[in-house]
């Protein structure tokens, strides 16, 4: 699910950076240190805007000045039981692998649509269904998430195509 | 799924009540019965005051650690326990048998947890599951399953597995720019061999460098090679490189992915930075599997494993994604890449050792220093277990990535190819007289020359030309096919045979256990066919084996020295093919595989008729699977020899060694008196010297005659000399005798001086021997002999033999004189007064350099 939220980030400055346009700087390091950034629960997608900058601090003994900035991102977390739709990356013995943007999430070949089976023959190999429908690498399949586990800065979840309107989407 | 259970109770314990039913619902930590355990507690003695231990009855009760339906109990109250058993089985609802990133697939529940009692859903599953990724985790029932279905699918298509490696096996990859530069200068040499050069872009590779260029040369021939090996084989990719550098290389090799597909193992998921495991792979079983790499330390030697020897294309280059991995042996090589190799040699200027010093470690070397200490002392064990826990030493690999990263720098930095040209422009500028050439000129005749004949050896070409450095003439790959042929068409033939041979009996053996076990039918079948599968681990080696059957092979020279013959990677390579490997030149020896001539083995092996070859020959011969004829391998320096000893009846030259034992015998009895009886014999040999010094074409066959010899080989040693010889001895008496005496003396060349010195009554033979051995050496005796003063003595030349000389023998070893030059020398020396010592010095030299290629020979 997207949200939009306030959120709060300590920025470091070298004394080097500090000149007249130390806002730029602030600004550039923020979205390079956060826009596509993960935490563990979330990834944040997208800064929408930064509506204060606090007064810089120097830290003593070292001259580094830090700056909280607080802003506002587009965010997206993605929850148990949530349908996402993905495309899918690789197609295994064991199941399907497949990708909503930063986020890999594996169905099982359990959790496929009931009667897919998978074909190593058939190139790329598939799992393909009883209308002759395929789920090869490639395409679009909408997934129920059934867990969900965080890296150091990475999502994983395992998701299901089982349960109806889940599956291919055409 | 039993339940067992842990070994953290207080055993013995008894049940006491089970608390839940058959068929009944349990939950994580449901208590499922009651125990009683019997402890230990002090206690006062309530008259004594004294403590006292005693047993205690507690009672306790024991928690599940599974989920599911009782099926059955195992264990029922009043039952004593001693020790961890299964106690329960269960009907579980999810197995947790594929697990992706630490969560169940099916259930998807965390497995990372752990259970009080010490209980891992981890270890459920701990089996790669996926080619491209380790984060899919399955369980052994869940492999095994894959591996059966795998396998049948690959015998319905007649197909085998091939792993294939690709740095150096299929592909040469580089990222020196200067490859770029000559792509599009069709002036340059090296043009028409880097026309079908690709090249691709990698992001964030190397530091400081955005990103990087790769160049990568296609083995010739790798289009049809995978194209006709795709019908016999699956084939897998494994490679050292990343992942991304993997999937860019399979897109030039495999554009359609038709060959390859998803079957691509790089080393972000392999699991280990320096060795490749097949059970990554195929967890279950490899008796199907078949690999190719041209390095054979990093499989461990697998018996699945068929080598090919290294695409060396980018000459100095060698594997860019080598750098975790333990240096690569290097292996004198072969042909085709003499040129730059005679560079290297022949060049003296510091220039070339610079290089060498810096392409081929950069390489690989340095790297592997900081990379082996951490690999050699783990065992292999703990390599698998590292295997599938990756993380495990990241750190590790965080460091070796910077040197890798290194290593790619600096080759971007050095630009090694570009120096090696230089150096080749330059050597063929002082070589044909045509540093003085203009420009233009070289350049129209070059283009003539480069259209025709580019990869033709330069020899017959115009002098005009500049050489190239890289060479396109590699056909390993035809050679590779077929071997990789055989072993399919073995492979099926054997499966086949014993299909159709079993199947009455296997037929047999199924209707009985049938009976007995009324098994569903269609797994039994499939089962007792799968039996039948060959194993490709024990085809490969007895193919490989017939090929050298029976040949006995002493290196010379091959090997740097320190080396274990033994365990050289040369030797492993060889061994496999079914040679044997010694490390003396005995009966027994059919080849001896010589760099150079002029070796003591090489002399030695001469006398005897046994067949001297370049490395090439052993080379060829591994790679296209067939002992070929020697003839065409035979080492240049004593082709005339050899042939003449191959025209020979083989026994006669035996018998010519066999006739003379006694002369041989004799030095052995007084091989130890030679000190104490040289100096009468040295001086007259001295003598003899200066009487024949200016007569440069007379040699000892004059002598030979005298003796009545017949057809020996003027390398011969004195041992095999005398033909009148008083005393008959056998064979074997002979061998240990010779045995005997090289143990002795440790080399026959020894031998030969210390006959010398013995012997007075062969004055003439020895004393020819004498001078032109003196001659050789006289040049050096010079320089250094007239520093020293005072007479030499022959017992202290014995005890000077770790003097200053052996400093010069180094410079002087390789120097092959010619015995005009020598004589031309020799005169000079002459010239000066002290002519005796000097020869005595000269004496001394010679055996000490005798010594030391003796001793480089042996190791």
């Amino acid at each position: 699910m997207f949200f939009l939220r306030y959120l709060e980030r300590e920025i470091s400055l070298h004394p080097s950076f500090l000149g007249n346009n130390i806002n730029d700087f602030l600004q550039r390091k923020l979205y390079e240190d956060m826009e596509g950034s993960c935490n563990g629960e979330y990834y944040i997608i997208c800064i929408m805007d930064i509506y204060n900058i606090s007064a810089g601090k120097v830290r003593p003994g070292t001259g580094i000045a830090e700056f909280t900035i607080l802003y506002r991102a587009i965010l997206w977390k993605p929850f148990k039981g949530e349908a996402i739709d993905c495309v899918v990356q690789g197609v295994k013995p064991q199941g399907v692998f497949c990708e909503a943007g930063p986020l890999s999430v594996f169905v099982s070949k359990m959790h496929l649509p009931r009667d897919y089976k998978y074909n190593p023959d058939a190139t790329p190999v598939n799992y393909s269904g009883p209308e002759g429908d395929t789920i090869q690498k490639g395409q679009a399949v909408r997934v129920q998430i059934l867990g969900l586990r965080s890296d150091v800065n990475q999502l994983f979840a395992i998701g299901k195509m089982s349960a109806g309107w889940f599956g291919l989407l055409t | 799924m039993l339940l067992r259970l842990p070994a953290t109770l207080h055993y013995p314990i008894i049940i006491r009540k089970v608390e839940k039913q058959v068929d009944e619902e349990i939950k994580h930590r449901d208590v499922l019965f009651t125990y009683t355990y019997i402890g230990k507690v002090t206690h006062q003695d309530k008259y004594t005051d004294e403590e006292v231990e005693v047993d205690k009855v507690f009672p306790a009760h024991f928690q599940s650690t599974l989920e599911g339906t009782i099926q059955s109990w195992l264990v029922w109250e009043g039952d004593e326990i001693r020790e961890p058993r299964d106690i329960l089985d269960v009907n579980e609802p999810c197995k947790h048998s594929v697990q992706f990133n630490g969560m169940c697939v099916e259930c998807g529940r965390d497995m990372t947890e752990v259970d009080f009692a010490g209980d891992e859903y981890n270890d459920r599953a701990n089996i790669q599951g996926a080619h491209d990724t380790d984060k899919l985790l399955i369980s052994q029932d869940e492999a095994s399953e894959a591996d059966q279905l795998d396998k049948r699918h690959l015998l319905n298509n007649r197909k085998l597995s091939l792993v294939v490696d690709l740095d150096q096996t299929i592909i040469h990859a580089a990222v020196d720019p200067t490859i770029g530069e000559w792509q599009k200068d069709p002036d340059n040499p090296n043009y028409e061999a880097l026309k079908d050069v690709r090249a691709f872009q990698l992001v964030d590779e190397g530091p400081g460098v955005r990103s990087c260029w790769y160049y990568i040369k296609l083995r010739p021939g790798l289009e049809q090679f995978l194209e006709s090996i795709a019908e016999k084989y699956q084939l897998h990719i494994y490679t050292m490189g990343t992942r991304q550098y993997a999937r860019e290389i399979a897109k030039i090799v495999d554009p359609d992915r038709k060959y390859f597909e998803d079957r691509i193992l790089s080393r972000d998921e392999s699991g280990s930075m320096v060795a490749k495991n097949l059970t990554r792979l195929f967890p279950v079983d490899t008796r199907m599997v078949v690999i190719i790499d041209d390095r054979a330390d990093v499989w461990k030697w697998s018996p699945n494993l068929l080598r090919v020897s290294a695409f060396d294309f980018f000459v100095g280059i060698g594997d860019i994604n080598a750098g975790f991995l333990p240096k690569k042996q290097e292996i004198p090589s072969t042909k085709k890449i003499e040129a730059p190799k005679e560079t290297k040699t022949t060049d003296t200027n510091g220039h070339t050792g610079a290089l060498t010093a810096e392409a081929e470690p950069v390489a690989n070397g340095e790297v592997s220093e900081d990379a082996t200490p951490a690999q050699t002392d783990t065992t292999a064990l703990q390599q698998v277990v590292a295997m599938t826990r990756p993380d495990a030493d990241a750190a590790i690999q965080e460091q070796q990535v910077h040197t890798q990263d290194e290593v790619i720098a600096s080759q971007l930095e050095d630009k090694p190819l570009l120096r090696l040209q230089q150096q080749m422009d330059e050597k063929d500028g002082l070589g044909s007289d045509s540093t003085a050439n203009p420009p233009p000129e070289p350049i129209t005749t070059q283009h003539t020359d480069s259209d025709s004949s580019d990869s033709e050896t330069s020899s017959n070409s115009g002098k005009a030309k500049r050489h190239s450095i890289l060479r396109d003439d590699d056909e390993e790959l035809i050679h590779l096919k077929r071997s990789l042929r055989a072993v399919h068409e073995r492979f099926f033939i054997e499966y086949d045979r014993k299909r159709t041979s079993g199947a009455g009996k296997g037929g047999r053996v199924a209707a009985l256990a049938g009976k007995q076990k009324a098994p569903i039918p269609d797994a039994q079948s499939s089962s007792s066919d799968l039996h039948n599968v060959p194993d490709v681990k024990k085809i490969m080696p007895t193919l490989k084996e017939r090929i050298l059957a029976g040949v006995v092979i002493v290196f010379s020279g091959v090997l740097p020295l320190n080396t274990d013959i033994q365990t050289a990677d040369i030797s492993i390579w060889a061994k496999s093919f079914g040679a044997r490997i010694s490390d003396k030149v005995n009966k027994e020896i059919t080849h001896v595989i010589a760099a150079r001539v002029g070796t003591a083995k090489v002399k030695t092996a001469v006398k005897r008729g046994i067949k001297v070859v370049g490395l090439d020959w052993l080379m060829h011969s591994i790679q296209q699977w067939r002992k070929l004829n020697e003839r065409p391998f035979m080492l240049k320096g004593i082709g005339q020899k050899e042939l003449l000893n191959d025209l020979k009846d083989p026994s006669s030259e035996v018998e010519a060694a066999e006739s003379d034992p006694v002369d041989a015998s004799m030095v052995a009895v007084m091989g130890d008196a030679d000190s104490k009886l040289s100096s009468e014999e040295d001086t007259s040999a001295l003598n003899d010297t200066e009487e024949s010094e200016d007569d440069g074409q007379r040699k000892k066959r004059p002598k030979l005659d005298l003796h009545d010899m017949p057809a020996l080989d003027p390398n011969a040693d004195p041992e095999f000399v005398s033909p009148n010889s008083p005393v008959e001895l056998s064979k074997a008496e002979w061998q240990d005798m010779e045995d005997e005496l090289n143990d002795f003396l440790g080399s026959d060349i020894d031998s030969e001086s210390d006959a010398e010195s013995v012997r007075s009554d062969r004055n003439l033979t020895t004393r020819t021997k004498k001078r032109g051995r003196d001659d050789d050496t006289d040049g050096e005796s010079g320089t250094d002999g007239e520093g020293r003063n005072g007479d030499m003595g022959n017992k202290r030349q014995k005890g000077g033999r770790t003097s200053a000389l052996r400093a010069v023998k180094n410079a002087e070893s390789s120097g092959g004189n010619t015995p005009q030059d020598q004589a031309g020398v020799s005169k000079l020396e002459r010239a000066q007064t002290q002519e005796e010592y000097e020869a005595e010095l000269a004496i001394e030299l010679e055996r000490q350099m005798e010594e030391a290629a003796e001793g480089e020979d042996n190791s």
